[in-house]
């Protein structure tokens, strides 16, 4: 079968699965587990960024 | 071409109601669907993959960028042939592994990334997501520019003309205002990341060596453990970052691929990961002279001068290429990244976020792009900056990045609420969980040694 790629009719299907408007997803509960790793790594991130700083200040300074 | 239904005056009342309904961009991609949909049923497979591919190859592409490729070449100059050529390797597998998931949430929920966090989470661990992609890009931004400016600089452009010009074509790109045009366009110029295929068959590599560093991952490297874990930490962050995650699931929407298209995503990430690999080794392997010579690349200021170096040991055209490769991979991932960031926060504070929207619809968006790459230009003029002290560190922090967005990316994709059949099986749990571990232990290790260097100094 040939369709046309402007047949107004699939164009019309088309457009309504895509112009569906998406609603917002519910939130999600998280476990203490996941929170607690989640914390871990805001920790490790929070700690690391001043080292990388740190250690780019002095091979500058070098 | 900018023919859409709204031309059509056929008296189909449900269809005017449906333009009605919908804005210029779903259009687009609906034609997009359209075309896809007539080549899959004509079993047109490699026209099919051709349609579909873009997301994939342009994020791995897109990551094979200014710092990447000075991460590699430093690589190269530091150690040669050896350990790292099969490190590379294995980090692609890496990011594909992490891509693939990428991938398979955006075309399960049809949501960005961003979108997807503030959503599940709750802003609270949103806004920690988004700091994490905003300092990333920022930063990454910033050694686009240095990129693109150093590689002006070894054809003698001054500074200001050749970050002009980026700024001009990041800008120019964005214009295009289609999705496919801009993938299309922005793919002819990654194409430009194989020059350093021949710039490293010019540097007449070893076969031998290469094959036996591939068996055995040797010679093992020496000297300093600080630089070893270093260049570990900025080839891993040249390979595998946040920006990818957030960009290749936008782009994966935007584009419109559905659940029935995930075989062709995965494969266009696949195709992504393979040349983007043989790229990065061929960047070490055209660097490796330098090693040969003893120069001495701490000395360097930006990495043009890789290419300058490299004049006399490979040649002027392979020293030439390696100077386009470089401007290349700069232009490339600024117009990626720069993007990504326009997704990211469009998506954040529910703006529209498409690069099928005209600039009226999409003021934020392209604003995003726009105003972040005006910054990351301007910093890279600014006299006497360490420019290739911020091209190493710049894939270190993305590296340090990159292990809460891993998680947030787990945590997702095994949401089966969201994911249903396409959640993650063991095998991509564990893949993905090492990923984590692996990235946070190196880290961890270049912290310590950063802090205490006599520790395990030798």
């Amino acid at each position: 079968m040939t369709m046309n790629p402007d047949d107004p009719a699939l164009t019309a299907s088309e457009i309504t699965a895509f112009g569906a408007p998406k609603g917002k997803l519910p939130r999600r509960k998280l476990g203490r587990g996941t929170v607690a790793l989640l914390i871990l790594l805001r920790i490790y991130v929070l700690l690391a960024i001043p080292i990388v700083a740190y250690a780019f200040f002095k091979a500058v300074a070098h | 071409m900018r023919k859409f239904p709204p031309d059509f005056d056929d008296g189909d009342t449900d269809l005017r109601d449906a333009q009605n309904a919908i804005s210029r961009e779903d259009l687009l991609r609906t034609r997009d669907r359209q075309k896809i949909h007539q080549t899959r049923s004509r079993g047109r497979w490699f026209h099919l993959l051709w349609l579909l591919a873009g997301p994939g190859v342009l994020v791995m592409m897109g990551e094979n960028d200014g710092p990447s490729m000075v991460s590699y070449a430093t690589t190269g100059a530091a150690y040669g042939v050896g350990f790292f050529v099969p490190f590379i390797l294995l980090t692609f597998v890496m990011a594909f592994v992490v891509q693939e998931m990428a991938v398979r949430l955006g075309v399960a929920t049809g949501r960005g990334h961003a979108e997807l966090i503030f959503q599940r989470f709750g802003p609270f661990w949103g806004y920690f997501a988004m700091a994490d992609l905003v300092v990333g890009n920022v930063l990454t931004l910033v050694t686009e520019f240095i990129a693109i400016q150093a590689g002006g600089l070894y054809f003698g452009l001054p500074s200001w003309l050749s970050v002009a010009l980026g700024f001009g074509l990041v800008t120019a790109a964005l214009g295009l205002r289609r999705y496919a045009t801009w993938e299309r366009a922005l793919m002819v110029l990654a194409a430009g990341n194989l020059l350093f295929i021949p710039a490293a068959l010019l540097a007449h590599p070893n076969g031998a060596a290469l094959v036996h560093a591939l068996a055995t991952w040797c010679p093992l490297p020496g000297g300093s453990r600080l630089i070893f874990v270093t260049l570990i930490l900025a080839n891993i962050g040249a390979t595998v970052t946040p920006w990818m995650i957030f960009f290749q699931q936008s782009a994966v929407v935007d584009k419109g691929l559905a659940r029935v298209d995930l075989p062709q995503g995965r494969m266009d990430t696949a195709i992504g990961a393979v040349l983007a690999a043989i790229v990065g080794v061929a960047t070490l392997v055209a660097a490796a002279p330098l090693f040969a010579a003893h120069v001495n690349v701490a000395e360097f200021a930006s990495g043009a001068d890789f290419a300058t170096a490299l004049r006399p040991l490979v040649g002027s055209t392979g020293a030439t290429l390696f100077a386009l490769g470089i401007i290349e991979a700069g232009l490339l991932a600024a117009m990626t990244i720069s993007t990504s960031s326009s997704y990211a926060l469009a998506e954040t504070i529910s703006a529209r976020h498409s690069l099928n929207l005209d600039f009226s619809q999409g003021r934020i968006f392209y604003g995003a792009a726009i105003l972040s790459t005006v910054f990351a230009a301007c910093i890279v003029l600014i006299p006497g900056a360490p420019l290739l002290a911020i091209t190493l560190t710049v894939n270190v922090i993305a590296t340090l990045l990159m292990a809460p967005a891993l998680l947030f990316l787990l945590l997702l994709v095994n949401d089966r609420e969201i994911m249903g059949n396409l959640a993650n099986g063991w095998k991509a749990n564990l893949a993905g969980g090492s990923i984590v571990i692996a990235i946070s232990l190196v880290g961890a290790f270049y912290g310590v040694i950063t802090v205490f260097p006599n520790l395990l100094a030798r």
